[in-house]
Formats: C-alpha cells, sequence, structure tokens
C-alpha cells in the first residue's frame, strides 16, 4: 500500500515542523509542507498529495481564498481539504460549513491525536 | 143748585193745590236726589270694581254691605248673594264645596282679625297670605278701618287689600341678588357713564383692598395701570357704542400697588326703556390661572426643549398607528421632515422598501409585523435591540427602541416609542467581535506551537532524536515568550484605550529618552548586525517618560528586526515651532504603499511571518500610535519600497 501523502499549507514555520513531525510519526504519512496559498497551490497541483491541510489566517492569500483556487483548479478540485485553523468563533464555523471541506482542526492541536483526528474526517484506515 | 165755594173752602183748596204742588216738587227733588245717588252709587260701584285692590264693607256687626268685583273674584263669590251676610253665613252656604276650601280660613280668620281693628280702634294692617285653587300662594297687604258715631260707636268697618305678591317676590329676587352680589368672590361693580363707583361688592374689596366706603365715589380708572390711563376710558365708550365686552384680560393695581391679573366682564346697565344708565364690572382675579398658565408654559416649553434636544428619537403614535408627534432627532435620524411623518402611518419606518428589491414590494426583513403593533394591541411594553426601521431614501436603520403604551383611563389610545440608532454600535459589535476572533487567533497561535512543541516531547517520540528535542523545546521557550509578549502588549493597548493607564507628564529632556531607548536596543541590534546611529537633542517636552521610551523602543525594535545585517539606523531629533520632531530611518526592505497607512493598525504588518519569526506581535506599531495620540502628537512612516523606511513622531513641546 503506498504511504498516504499529505500537503500542509501554513504560515507559520513552527506549526508546520511540529505538525509534519506529528503526522509523519504517528500517521505514517509522508508530509510536504507550504508556506503560503500561493506555493501551496503550485505544490498540490505539482504533487498531487492525497489530502490538505490548509490554515486560514494566513498573509497574502487566505485559507478560504486558497480554498477557492484549489477547487476551481480541475487539477487539485477533488483533493480533499482539512481546515487547521485557529479561529473557532461561532461565525467562523457558520462560514467554513457553507465553504464545502472536509473537516476542520482547531489549533492548538494536540500532536498525539492529530494523525486520528485526520485519519477520521478523510476515513483512512 | 149751584154749591157756592165759601173762601174758606177756596182758601183750603188752594192750599191743598199748593201742598200738593209742593209735595209733587218735593217727590220730584226726591227722585232727583234719588237719581243722583242711585247715579252716584253706580259711580262708586264702577269706581271700586275697577279698582284692582281688594274693598269690601261690613257693618258694625260684620255683615257685608259691599264687596268689589276684585274681592268676588278672589274668594270666587260672585254668584253668592253675600250682602247682609256675616262672613260666617257666608262660610256655611260655601263650605259644602270643595273647590272653594282654600278660602274658608280666610272668612274664618277675618271674623277674628275684623275684631282686632274695632278693638285698635284704629287702622289695623297686616299681611295675609291666600293660596289659590291653582296653588299659587298670593299675598296681600290688607288694611281695615274701623268706622265710629260721633259717640263711639261702631258704625262700619272698611276692609281695603293690595295684591303685594309681585313686590314681594321682587323684593325676594332682590334680597337674592344682593346676597348673590356680596357673596360673589368677583368683584361686581356698579359705575356710571362717568366712570363713577357706584356700588362695590366684597369681592371687590377682597380683590382690589378697597372698602366700599372708600371706593364709591371715586373713579373706576383707579383700578388701572398707571402706564395705561386709557383703558378705563376707552372700554366705557366702547359698552355705550357697541355694547358689552366678555373675558377682556388685563392687569389692574390693588389699593397695596401690587399688579394683579383680571378678567373682565363689562356690560352696560339699561332702564326700563332700553337707555343706558350705567355700567357693570365684573372682574375675575386670574392671577393664580396666570401663574398656572405660565409654569404649564415654562413646563410646556422646557419638555419641548427636553424633545427637541433628546439624543434618542422620540415617536408619538395614536391607537391607530398614526405618527402624532415626532421629535427633530427620530426625524433626522429616519431622514424625514417632521411635517411628513405627522398623521402618516407608522408602516413608513417600520416597513419599508429597499433600492436592491423590485419595487413596490417590501423588503424581506419588513415582512414582520413591527412589536409595536402588538403594543398598540395588548398594551405591554416591548424592548426591541435589533430592530429595524427605514430612511427616507431607502436604506436601513437599525435601530434599538422601546415601545410603551399610553394609556387613559385604562383604555390603550396609542403607544410612545423611544429608538437609537445603533449603526455605530452595531459596528463597534462588530469591531469588537472581529477583534476577539483576531485576539483569539493570535493567542491560540503560539500557543498551538507550545502545546504541539510539549506534547511530541512528553510523548517519548522524541526521545532518540535529541537535537528534535532541543528543536522542540526551543520552539517551545520562544513561544512561551511570544505569547508573554502579546498578552502584555493586548493588556496594554487595552488599558490605554480605557483610560486605565493614565499619563504622568512630567518634563523630560529628549536627549534622555533617546538615550536611554537606545541603550536598551543596542544588544539586540548588535546581535542582528545593525548599526544603530543616535544623535540626542537637548530639548525638553512635557511627556510621560516610560511610556515615551516603550514607544521609542517599539520604533527601534521594528527598525533593526526589518534592517538586515550590516545596515544602518539614523535615530534623531530636531526642534519645531511647537513640537519636537523625533524621526527612525532604516534601510530595510521598506514598506509597500498600501500598507504605509494600516500597519499602524492591531495585528496588521507587512509580512507577518517574517515579523513573527522575530518575536513580533503585530501589535508594536498600535501601541506606538496610541502612546503618541495620548500625548497629542502624531506618528507616521514614509518609505521607499525596497529602500527602507522612516518613521516619525511628532510630540508637542508642552500640553
Amino acid at each position: 500500500m503506498t504511504t498516504k501523502r499529505i500537503l500542509l499549507i501554513d504560515d507559520e514555520d513552527d506549526i508546520r515542523e511540529i505538525a509534519q513531525l506529528s503526522l509523519e510519526m504517528i500517521g505514517g504519512w509522508s508530509v510536504i509542507t507550504a508556506c503560503c496559498g500561493m506555493e501551496g497551490i503550485e505544490t498540490a497541483e505539482s504533487e498531487q498529495p492525497d489530502a490538505i491541510m490548509l490554515d486560514v489566517m494566513m498573509p497574502d492569500l487566505d485559507g478560504f481564498a486558497t480554498f477557492q483556487k484549489l477547487q476551481a483548479n480541475q487539477q487539485t478540485k477533488d483533493i480533499p481539504v482539512i481546515l487547521l485553523t485557529a479561529k473557532i468563533q461561532d461565525r467562523d464555523r457558520q462560514k467554513f460549513d457553507s465553504l464545502g471541506v472536509s473537516g476542520v482542526i482547531a489549533k492548538p492541536f494536540e500532536p498525539l491525536s492529530l494523525a486520528e483526528e485526520v485519519a477520521q474526517i478523510l476515513g483512512w484506515a | 143748585m149751584a154749591r157756592k165755594k165759601t173762601p174758606k173752602k177756596t182758601k183750603l183748596i188752594q192750599s191743598l193745590k199748593a201742598a200738593n204742588r209742593q209735595l209733587k216738587q218735593e217727590i220730584a227733588d226726591r227722585l232727583r236726589v234719588e237719581e243722583a245717588l242711585r247715579a252716584s252709587s253706580e259711580l262708586l260701584q264702577t269706581l271700586i270694581n275697577a279698582i284692582p285692590d281688594l274693598v269690601c264693607f261690613k257693618d258694625s256687626q260684620g255683615r257685608w254691605l259691599e264687596a268689589n268685583q276684585a274681592v268676588l273674584d278672589l274668594l270666587q263669590l260672585n254668584k253668592i248673594d253675600y250682602r247682609g251676610k256675616t262672613d260666617a253665613e257666608i262660610f256655611d252656604i260655601i263650605k259644602h264645596v270643595n273647590a272653594l276650601s282654600c278660602y274658608q280660613k280666610i272668612l274664618l280668620d277675618s271674623q277674628c282679625k275684623d275684631e282686632k281693628a274695632w278693638q285698635l280702634q284704629k287702622v289695623y294692617q297686616e299681611e295675609e297670605k291666600i293660596r289659590q285653587n291653582d296653588g299659587i300662594l298670593r299675598i296681600y297687604d290688607v288694611m281695615k278701618v274701623p268706622l265710629f258715631t260721633a259717640t263711639g260707636v261702631r258704625k262700619g268697618l272698611v276692609i281695603l287689600g293690595r295684591d303685594i305678591t309681585a313686590k314681594k317676590q321682587a323684593e325676594a329676587d332682590y334680597i337674592r341678588l344682593a346676597s348673590m352680589v356680596e357673596s360673589s368672590e368677583d368683584a361686581i361693580i356698579g359705575n356710571t357713564l362717568d366712570g363713577i363707583i357706584v356700588s362695590w361688592n366684597e369681592g371687590a374689596k377682597q380683590i382690589y383692598g378697597y372698602s366700599a366706603v372708600e371706593a364709591i365715589g371715586s373713579p373706576i380708572s383707579m383700578l388701572a395701570l398707571p402706564e395705561r390711563p386709557n383703558e378705563m376710558p376707552r372700554i366705557l365708550t366702547s359698552i355705550t357704542a357697541q355694547g358689552g365686552i366678555d373675558h377682556y384680560e388685563t392687569i389692574h393695581v390693588r389699593q397695596d400697588g401690587a399688579n394683579i391679573d383680571v378678567s373682565l366682564t363689562i356690560s352696560p346697565i339699561k332702564d326700563a326703556l332700553g337707555q343706558i344708565t350705567g355700567i357693570s364690572m365684573i372682574a375675575r382675579d386670574i392671577s393664580y390661572r396666570k401663574r398656572i398658565e405660565c409654569t404649564l408654559e415654562q413646563l410646556r416649553h422646557q419638555n419641548e426643549l427636553i424633545l427637541d434636544s433628546a439624543g434618542e428619537g422620540i415617536c408619538g403614535l395614536n391607537r391607530d398607528g398614526k405618527i402624532t408627534f415626532i421629535n427633530p432627532a427620530g426625524a433626522r435620524m429616519t431622514g424625514y421632515d417632521i411635517r411628513e411623518l405627522i398623521m402618516s402611518d407608522l408602516r413608513q419606518i417600520t416597513k419599508g422598501h429597499c433600492r436592491s428589491q423590485t419595487p413596490g414590494e417590501p423588503h424581506p426583513d419588513s415582512l414582520q409585523p413591527s412589536p409595536i403593533f402588538a403594543t398598540l394591541e395588548d398594551g405591554k411594553v416591548r424592548y426591541v435591540t435589533d430592530g429595524v426601521f427605514w430612511r427616507k431614501d431607502g436604506t436601513i436603520l437599525p435601530v434599538e427602541y422601546v415601545s410603551t403604551p399610553m394609556r387613559q383611563e385604562g383604555a390603550i389610545i396609542g403607544a410612545v416609542i423611544t429608538f437609537k440608532d445603533i449603526t455605530e454600535r452595531q459596528a463597534m459589535e462588530k469591531m469588537k467581535d472581529e477583534f476577539i476572533s483576531v485576539v483569539s487567533h493570535e493567542l491560540r497561535t503560539p500557543l498551538t506551537s507550545i502545546r504541539g512543541s510539549l506534547g511530541l516531547l512528553s510523548s517519548g517520540l522524541l526521545a532518540s532524536s535529541p537535537q528534535k528535542s532541543e528543536r522542540m523545546l526551543d520552539i517551545a521557550m520562544f513561544n512561551c515568550d511570544r505569547l508573554m509578549r502579546l498578552v502584555n502588549d493586548i493588556l496594554d493597548l487595552e488599558r490605554m484605550h480605557s483610560g486605565q493607564l493614565p499619563m504622568e507628564k512630567h518634563w523630560v529632556n529628549v536627549a534622555d529618552l533617546m538615550i536611554q531607548a537606545a541603550d536598551e536596543m543596542l544588544p539586540v541590534a548588535e546581535k542582528a548586525g545593525v548599526d544603530l546611529c543616535v544623535v540626542p537633542l537637548e530639548f525638553k517636552v512635557m511627556v510621560d517618560r516610560d511610556r515615551i521610551i516603550q514607544m521609542l523602543t517599539n520604533l527601534l525594535s521594528n527598525s533593526i528586526r526589518f534592517s538586515g545585517a550590516n545596515k544602518r539606523i539614523d535615530f534623531t531629533a530636531k526642534p519645531q515651532e511647537n513640537h519636537v520632531l523625533i524621526s527612525v530611518r532604516d534601510r530595510g526592505r521598506g514598506i509597500p504603499p498600501d500598507k504605509i497607512e494600516t500597519i499602524f493598525g492591531r495585528f496588521q504588518q507587512v509580512d507577518a511571518s517574517d515579523s513573527r519569526q522575530n518575536g513580533g506581535t503585530g501589535l508594536g506599531l498600535a501601541i506606538c500610535r496610541s502612546i503618541v495620540q495620548q500625548h497629542g502628537g502624531k506618528i507616521w512612516a514614509e518609505s521607499i519600497f525596497g529602500d527602507g523606511s522612516t518613521f516619525f513622531v511628532s510630540l508637542p513641546i508642552n500640553l
């Protein structure tokens, strides 16, 4: 069975590092990272990951705009997207629900159960 | 054979003839006298019957001799043969006739009263009240005149009676009227046509202070204000020419010199021929009413001022939901003129149309019935925090309002709506929500790094990788510091905005501030390889020392952060006309033009990731701006993107 590949898009270096460690060591997946929305879209096109974990609050192209561009792109529109975000107010939730993402994981996340949450959302074994 | 008349017979015959002639003469004379007497009697009878007064003659025994028509009509004796009969005998005749029962007492009492006249031997006069069959009480002034012979023997009794009912009534009316005049609280004053007072009641004394003795005979003009000498003459002239004056309000003067507000009703007094013989003036003291009116007017004016000055909209409705009142604030908020709204339906502002909708169709938000109409129905007070009104131009006016019923004698007659424009509040709440959302995000971000790194460390997964473990520790430490700075900056900013961080201003030398800030940042500059050049300015300003140093170190920190190694920062100051201008010039990458203003906002950064790597919280420049503004100064940036930036701070010399 090929190893699942996850693209992690987040502007915070430390969070990218921690999430990558967590997903690789516990989830056993391969993690590629991008530090902004534009880089994330380019990487998604070229790498065709099995899933994308996407931060919301990013400068220039935020998570919502990045998701819309991924959805509009034939090459990336079918890649499931999980939002990884510290924006957890009620009205933020309402906005997430209407987007059409696969799931939302709140920050701060528990590094030891991050992989399990992702697997649950995506239906991975 | 012819008998020869003897001289004796002749003389007898002549004597008889003379006697016969004399007899005839006497008979004729008697007849003439009788005729004269009869004529005289008829004349007397006609005369006494024509007299409206009661006339009755009785003999010494009390037998009726003659009574005039007035007596007969009064006692209804027209069909009775009364002559020669006493009162008792007449009573016997009529007593069985019930219709005449009211006169029975008269006849029964008459004898006793006749006797009084006889006893007094002079005219006996008294009033007698007689109630007629129709129930009307008539009053007679009765005189009984006893007649005696020369020897003092009773000869007859003349009874005269005059109907004084009308006079008595008039007397009673007069007494009642006089009593009314005297007891009236109003001044009732009678004047001649020349304005001389002829009557003055108790009310006039109470109002004006003059007694009747003092007032009667004085000119009515004494009551007028000295500065209105023509007022009373003009009024008197008007009365004689045009008739009465009602409710003429003016000011009169009391005896003590005090002014008094009065309402005058002035009418002409006319005689039986309609000629004006005098003037009647009724004056009512309206001082109390005038004071009340003045107070009410002041209150009304005050209420009007309050309503006009109120910042909230106040709107009154009638039972049908029509606007009966709206204050200027309410009209202004809705964009209408007050006159446009009066008597218009409330739905004009509660159920309107938005331009974006199809003309003629109501806005979807307006299809719900307004709670205000429910108040008009059930009389319950309703408080709505998120209501919507519509302005005249079709835009939405978010409002908070209270609708309160108006009741009169228990029935709902309308409602009062007090409302305020909550556009600003909603904007503030939105800003607050957004700020909370942003702050929540900003706090959670370093927490994520802390939680994540420590979680991995504690799991033991990195036990075999000391390098990674150390890296996780560094991440935890770094983000702890970052979180602490963030919390401190947020608290500082909030305290400054809420005034909980008051400035303690003293005279301070600008050079000292610059040197201290530079000293604090020197190690950071050295570590970053940045050359920090300071040119202190000897100049005194009135500032909060600690806050200005905080602001300057923030600016220096930013400059160092974005300068890069081997770059120079110039930290200078120069005096201006009434302020000092401090500048921090770096040679970093500069600020894009679209961010040159926004960088002073909260959590606004040119490059967030870069800033965070260097420990930035995104609040430094917002804090600088807050500090500078609290000193009455200005802060701004100028930059050439790619060639560095200069931050300027202008501080007033003295506040």
